[in-house]
């Protein structure tokens, strides 16, 4: 069964690259506009790898990796968080709020999928 | 894996469009009311966007201009630097270049001019911390070591209990060390597991020895942990004299104890930001717009296919209908009235799909009228409504650059100077509005100022020393208001920038009726102006009058239909040798025979039985003869152009339920398809 992956950017064009990006390698993706929308998704579903840009409307990702860690389901996810290189602070709120790791933007596909390779079998 | 990062960005710049909407109406709420933390946080997301994605799009300038802006807002959300006037026009006008940039780079275009110098100004403002900063990502991983040379390292792991509660998995990091090695030896410490009883199946107990070799340096070992924080999990050594014992790998391994440290794997860099007063657990967002609705951006060529394909099926199923009732007369069939109704309820809606607000496009008005009443030292007050009321996409793109010219028109010509206002008894701040709804089938907006109004005289007495009209000519107020949409006409005692040379109005009309709109002004000399314009709320489809001339039918838009009549032929006279005229309620309008205009072989209008269809374009009346009115109906209009040549008099074509084609007229054309000089005789 292939895997599924939770993709939260409020940019439609980086999620889609991402989303693009896993969908290549295998993934079955499910994406969100942001926190509050990619929750309302993933309700009872199994995800076998969440992506979440932090700067978003409604919900940011710090606020959706705390709520996601809450779920039983999802207790054990892999999440990966998109930052940016001013955003040091950030990366260690992340990881506090359950963060798995996080990628620097910008990023190209290949480096996506490296990183990706550290945290999913 | 090879993914060509350019198809995404269409996307982006689409994205990016949205984003600079967004960013502008904050930043005119900012200059409003001051420091919302709530509207900085908007300008900076938008800003923090458009530079994320720009960046990894590889559209470098747009990078590198919103990683400066992004500073500056950030110090801005920081309380570092107040938000004064001149910061918020500096921050607008970033916008613009942005703006400028972005469509440049969508253009395959240089960069604006004007980039470099509000860079400038960016910088000074936001100080010269902002420059070096790009750099940080790219120098993460320094060679500090050559490559090729094969050393020995000895890991010790020892994650935290609740490592898998953070999503990791230390089997994927033992791995990825095992790829990168030449020779690799991993031993499990066992010795932290409890007695079963006291086991907590999600924590770990386990830690691991690992001794390897490889030619890559130590900081790629370190990159395999990056993700593995809290410095005293991971420890790597490396065994510099690599004896020749040691080649074939004896690890020792000292249980329970871990190896001493070498260097610490994270940056413990905490430094207190306030960040963290700024993210609340569910942040509150002026930007309400669109939450909970999910939407999915499709390509506008593949959309109008499927909404002609169903305007197809719509067609398709009304030749099915009158098949059946050839057949079986006025028996009914239920299946076919079901089918006829899911049909027509999916046309419907698949004409509802390229509806979108107008909002976006009364955004950017609201920037004009500030810029300009600036610009004047005039006192305006913007109004808007119906924002949110629903057009075609395409009018609402083509609409955008007739109302700037009605708006600055009222804001330049219309609003008077506060002094002057002040002097005439009115209010020092005047008021423009712009206002949007849905009225019998048509989309409506209006252009309201309570300005000085058009004034008569002056536009009477620039007509006629332009010799667009003459001192005998009796016109109505309207017909003098209208006179301000012909081509350079301006009343302005002085050309100014802002509305240019009057070559605005006469474009303004002419871009409407392209949309298969019109417009209409009314006006109160000293109470001001207010311009109507009317516009079919999308152009796939039109309501038309069916009529019959001839063998033929024909589709009249509905638009321009003010009435029919079937006058005796003793009201008809003939102007020698011209053509011919009606008068009608003491108004006289010239008769256009569309048989002859079109060619047509036979018809019967020359009878003395008359059909009239009073139709309106400009603001003149026409009356067409026709044989008869068929009925009024909704049609789908299919393009001929793309098959044929442009015929005049004929804006398209449409297949009605019987299968056959019906043309559709353009009065316009029509009109102009008589001769100038005739048509002048007639008036």
């Amino acid at each position: 069964m292939a895997k599924v992956a939770l993709v939260v950017d409020d940019s439609t064009s980086m999620r889609q690259m991402v989303a693009f990006t896993l969908q290549s390698a295998g993934f079955q993706v499910i994406e969100g506009a942001d926190g509050k929308d990619a929750l309302g998704k993933v309700s009872g579903k199994a995800v076998n790898l969440v992506v979440t840009d932090l700067n978003m409307p409604t919900m940011d990702g710090i606020s959706l990796i705390r709520e996601l860690r809450k779920i039983p389901n999802f207790k054990f996810t892999p999440i990966l968080m998109l930052t940016t290189e001013s955003q040091d602070a950030k990366k260690q709120e992340g990881k506090a709020a359950g963060a798995t790791g996080w990628l620097v933007k910008p990023f190209n596909p290949d480096q996506l999928l490296a990183v990706v390779g550290k945290v999913v079998h | 894996m090879q993914i060509d990062l350019n198809r995404f960005r269409a996307a982006f710049f689409e994205e990016a469009d949205e984003h600079l909407t967004n960013m502008e109406a904050a930043l005119l709420q900012l200059e409003a009311s001051q420091e919302d933390p709530e509207i900085l946080n908007t300008i900076f997301r938008a800003a923090h966007s458009i530079k994320g994605a720009s960046s990894t799009f590889g559209i470098d300038q747009v990078a590198r201009f919103t990683h400066v802006l992004e500073n500056l807002l950030d110090r801005m959300r920081d309380g570092e630097i107040i938000a004064t006037t001149d910061l918020c026009h500096l921050l607008l006008q970033s916008t613009d270049v942005l703006s400028d940039l972005i469509h440049a780079e969508r253009q395959q275009q240089p960069a604006p001019g004007s980039m470099e110098e509000i860079l400038t100004k960016l910088h000074l403002v936001a100080g010269a911390s902002t420059r070096s900063a790009m750099q940080h990502s790219q120098d993460r991983s320094p060679e500090c070591q050559p490559a090729n040379q094969i050393h020995q390292f000895q890991v010790r792991f020892q994650p935290s209990r609740d490592f898998f509660l953070t999503g990791q998995n230390p089997l994927l990091l033992i791995n990825e060390l095992r790829s990168m090695s030449q020779a690799f030896e991993v031993e499990a410490d066992v010795s932290q597991i409890p007695a079963l009883f006291d086991l907590d199946p999600e924590s770990l107990y386990l830690a691991w020895n690992i001794t390897l070799e490889t030619d890559r340096p130590e900081t790629v070992i370190r990159d395999v942990f990056m993700f593995v924080d809290d410095g005293n999990c991971v420890s790597i050594q490396r065994i510099e004299s690599q004896s020749p014992e040691s080649a074939g790998l004896k690890s020792e391994i000292v249980q329970g104890t871990p190896a001493p440290m070498i260097a610490a794997s994270t940056v413990a860099e905490n430094r207190q930001r306030p960040e963290e007063r700024r993210s609340g657990d569910e942040r509150r967002t002026s930007d309400d717009r669109g939450v909970g609705r999910e939407t999915v951006r499709v390509d506008r060529e593949r959309l109008d296919k499927m909404i002609n394909q169903i305007g197809e099926l719509v067609i398709g199923t009304s030749m099915v209908e009158q098949d059946w009732s050839r057949f079986h007369g006025e028996m009914e069939s239920s299946a076919l009235v079901q089918l006829g109704k899911i049909v027509r309820d999916l046309q419907e809606m698949s004409l509802s799909l390229r509806m979108v607000p107008i909002a976006a496009t009364f955004q950017k008005m609201a920037r004009i009228v500030r810029d300009l009443s600036l610009r004047l030292g005039k006192q305006i007050r913007f109004e808007t409504e119906g924002e949110d009321t629903e057009l075609d996409k395409t009018v609402v793109d083509q609409i955008g650059d007739p109302l700037l010219h009605m708006i600055r028109n009222s804001v330049d010509h219309g609003i008077e100077l506060p002094a002057q206002r002040l002097a005439a008894g009115k209010p020092a701040e005047g008021r423009v509005c712009l206002r949007a709804y849905h009225q019998g089938g048509n989309f409506i907006i209006e252009i309201q100022d309570d300005g000085r109004g058009l004034d008569r005289d002056r536009i009477l007495k620039k007509a006629i020393d332009r010799g667009i009209v003459s001192e005998s000519d009796n016109l109505t107020d309207d017909d003098v208001y209208a006179l301000i949409f012909a081509p350079g006409f301006s009343t302005a005692e002085q050309v100014t920038d802002v509305s240019g040379r009057g070559v605005g109005m006469d474009v303004v009309r002419r871009n409407v009726e392209a949309l298969q709109g019109s417009i209409s002004i009314r006006s109160t000399p000293g109470k001001g102006c207010r311009m109507i314009v009317r516009l079919p709320l999308t152009l796939a489809i039109l309501d038309g009058l069916l009529v019959r001339v001839g063998q033929d039918s024909y589709v009249i838009p509905l638009l321009s239909v003010v009435e029919s009549i079937k006058p005796s032929a003793r009201d008809i006279r003939t102007v020698l040798g011209r053509g011919e005229i009606i008068t009608l309620r003491g108004e006289v309008v010239p008769i256009l025979r569309v048989d002859r205009i079109l060619n047509l072989r036979s018809s019967d209008s020359s009878s003395d039985e008359n059909l009239l269809v009073i139709v309106e374009d400009q603001g003149r009346k026409y009356s067409l003869v026709v044989d008869e009115l068929l009925g009024q109906q909704q049609v789908v209009i299919k393009n001929l152009e793309t098959n044929f040549q442009k015929v005049p008099g004929v804006a398209g074509a449409t297949i009605l339920g019987d299968g056959r084609v019906a043309l559709i007229l353009d009065i316009n054309g029509l009109c102009s398809l008589v001769s100038r000089h005739e048509l002048q005789a007639c008036l």
